[in-house]
């Protein structure tokens, strides 16, 4: 791949349809990933009818720009009400939220905005210029490293519970139990379905996200002062772009972010998760005197805002080069590629350089134009944190009834989201960690393919297989390094008070 | 209550339900049961932790406070019409349903203006109209009104 070659293209996005199919892209993924209960691979699959009358290269520009923004779009919710639309941004909400309860929440955005649209441009360049050693890369991870992957993303969570690790890590292997409930797609035999013909289908991650997060919120906005609103303010002020200055204190934070996107986001399936938790672990890590991690770390959302956009571009990279899928989003983008005509693969880069480079210079000029429309959109869903509480909180649950309803139109879904909910409102309430459940939900079949592969390619000697991986070896360094951060970190503050 | 009591009885609830499901897993083919047995097995090692560290921390007395008032238990009875909620939309339609959920809703948790929950009904419903029904196509349920 010419790299020279490939900035030959960059004037092709520069059309007015192209530019259209990337404003009309970042529009639909804001709005769509910011509402609990829809999501970005909702909001690209809507926009594959309204494809067909474009350009491939346009329909994909389409595409990947509603994919973008949509991960971004899931912060502002995470941010102002605690409620991810997307899991990317379930880490954001916990240094999101808390800013915004300390009335910080046009802080919060700002930084947001900068961390997500500077990732998610960095993450393109990566695309653009480096697919394809990043995709060799991709083919090292076997069945043993995509289930330490999964291990991985699990103890990120836990470490960073706040002092209670075994409950992060309780939850995280609640979370991996549920994945399980269903017909096992190996053997067609139910498991934990107490013949209830709801659960034959399994535990859905829509209704786990919205119930754990936007349902539960709901019902603790109805707590208290129902009069009163999120943030203790009455006006907002219109910056949303940040000053330069305040972006370079963070500077290493979002360094940090960006690169665990940057390389995590190339790990297929498990990448976008946990991408964001390794960032916000690794924050965590580095702490100093006087962060207030958890209370509202300016530092900890600059990190975690980072690695979830700069994970967009890389987790693109195995789709187009191998085929391969990074998550449910890729998934779409790919079925939508063959609708257009176009197989993923080197000979797409061969064939057809023009339509590849452009889609990519399209995800990047995606990421710009984010940055214009985030100042309108960001400012107009700040306005919910002046609403009051009890008008808020039943609205947050209709909508999280509806979202489920819309997205999956089964009843029973409801029904299991609202069984989330109370137990995500109970969990908070306790400080077990309702990320830990839905990350565990989400890497549960991750893991379970790769235990069974494992368990069959080793001939039932998994750990002597896994000894004689190096990848694999240094996931497991990596798992044995985030464990040891909470104790460490409690050795230090003891230390310390001596 | 004290709180280390209460994680200790935690402890001992996931113990016994990881041993349930490492029962319940054995009958499973085809390795089925290793996700559940691996999650179990971790699951009562950990909750092992959690248990001796309650029983280290029994020195501490915080206590679980547990408020019977009204306005600690709004969440509740915003939960029971949620639960009622789910059923009305097929028997008497999305839109009222959610008008009622609405107005109900925030009567219940103590909102008295009738400006605010009048502004919220009338700015939501026609969004959520707009929104799911002729940009989503998403047809919600219309049962004896809308």
């Amino acid at each position: 791949m010419d790299i020279v070659e490939s900035f030959s293209y960059l004037g092709n996005i520069l059309t007015l349809t192209n530019l259209l199919a990337m404003t009309l892209g970042v529009c639909v993924g804001l709005i769509i990933g910011a509402i609990p209960g829809l999501s970005p691979p909702m909001a690209i699959a809507l926009l594959i009818p309204v494809s067909f009358k474009f350009e491939p290269a346009t329909a994909l520009i389409l595409m990947v720009s509603c994919f973008a923004a949509g991960i971004y779009g899931g912060s502002f919710s995470a941010i102002l009400l605690r409620t991810p639309g997307t899991s990317a941004s379930a880490a954001s909400a916990i240094e999101g939220y808390e800013l915004t309860r300390q009335g910080r929440a046009i802080e919060a955005i700002q930084i947001s905005t900068f961390a997500s649209v500077m990732g998610g441009i960095i993450s393109g360049f990566a695309l653009l210029l480096f697919s394809r050693p990043l995709a060799e890369v991709s083919l090292w991870f076997g069945p043993a490293e995509f289930f330490l992957i999964a291990l991985l993303g699990l103890t990120a969570i836990a470490s960073v519970s706040f002092g209670h690790l075994s409950k992060g890590l309780i939850s995280g292997l609640f979370g991996l139990f549920l994945s399980t409930v269903g017909v096992d797609h190996f053997s067609s035999f139910p498991r934990f379905t107490f013949d209830t013909i709801g659960l034959q289908a399994g535990v859905g991650i829509l209704p786990a996200i919205v119930g754990l997060f936007a349902f539960a919120q709901g019902l603790e906005l109805c707590e208290g002062d129902a009069r009163g609103n999120i943030s203790g303010l009455k006006s907002l002020s219109w910056r949303i772009w940040p000053k330069f200055s305040e972006m370079y204190k963070l500077r290493w934070s979002l360094i940090r972010g960006w690169a665990c996107g940057l390389v995590v986001g190339i790990i297929p399936a498990a990448g976008a998760s946990i991408a964001q938790w390794i960032a916000y672990a690794w924050e965590i890590r580095r702490a100093k005197p006087g962060d207030s991690f958890g209370k509202g770390e300016i530092k900890g959302l600059a990190a975690t805002e980072g690695s979830n956009n700069g994970v967009t571009g890389t987790s693109l990279i195995p789709m187009f080069v191998l085929g391969i899928p990074g998550g449910i989003s890729a998934a779409v983008i790919l079925g939508a590629l063959s609708i257009h005509g176009l197989q993923p693969g080197l000979r797409l880069f061969k064939n057809n350089p023009d339509v590849i480079y452009t889609i990519m210079w399209g995800f990047i000029g995606a990421n710009v134009i984010m940055a214009f429309l985030a100042i309108i959109m960001a400012r107009m869903f700040a306005y919910l944190t002046l609403v009051p509480r009890g008008v808020l909180g039943p609205l947050i649950i209709l909508f999280s009834v509806v979202g489920v309803f819309a997205g999956t139109n089964n009843v029973n879904d409801i029904w299991i989201m609202i069984w989330f909910g109370v137990l995500g409102y109970f969990m908070q309430k306790y400080n077990f960690s309702t990320a830990g459940v839905l990350l565990g939900l989400v890497l549960g079949p991750i893991a379970e393919d790769g235990l069974r592969n494992l368990q069959t390619i080793s001939d039932n000697a998994p750990l002597s297989f896994i000894m004689g991986r190096p990848v694999s070896l240094i996931i497991l360094a990596c798992i044995i390094t985030i464990l040891s951060f909470p104790l460490l970190r409690r050795r230090s503050e003891r230390n310390r008070s001596l | 209550m004290y709180v280390y009591v209460g994680n200790a009885i935690t402890a001992l609830g996931i113990i016994l339900v990881s041993i349930y499901i490492w029962i319940a897993s054995e009958e499973f083919p085809a390795d089925g049961d290793q996700l559940p047995k691996f999650t179990a097995g971790m699951a009562i090692l950990i909750s092992m932790f959690l248990l001796a560290d309650s029983f280290r921390n029994r020195n501490n007395k915080e206590k679980i406070s547990i408020d019977f008032s009204y306005a600690s238990k709004k969440q509740y009875v915003i939960l029971l019409l949620s639960i009622a909620f789910v059923p009305s939309i097929f028997a008497i339609g999305f839109y009222t349903s959610a008008f009622l959920l609405l107005v109900l809703g925030a009567l219940i948790v103590g909102i008295r203006s009738f400006k605010v929950i009048a502004l919220t009904v009338l700015i939501s419903l026609p969004l959520m109209y707009a929104f799911f029904e002729l940009f989503l196509n998403a047809q919600l349920p219309k049962g004896l009104l809308i």
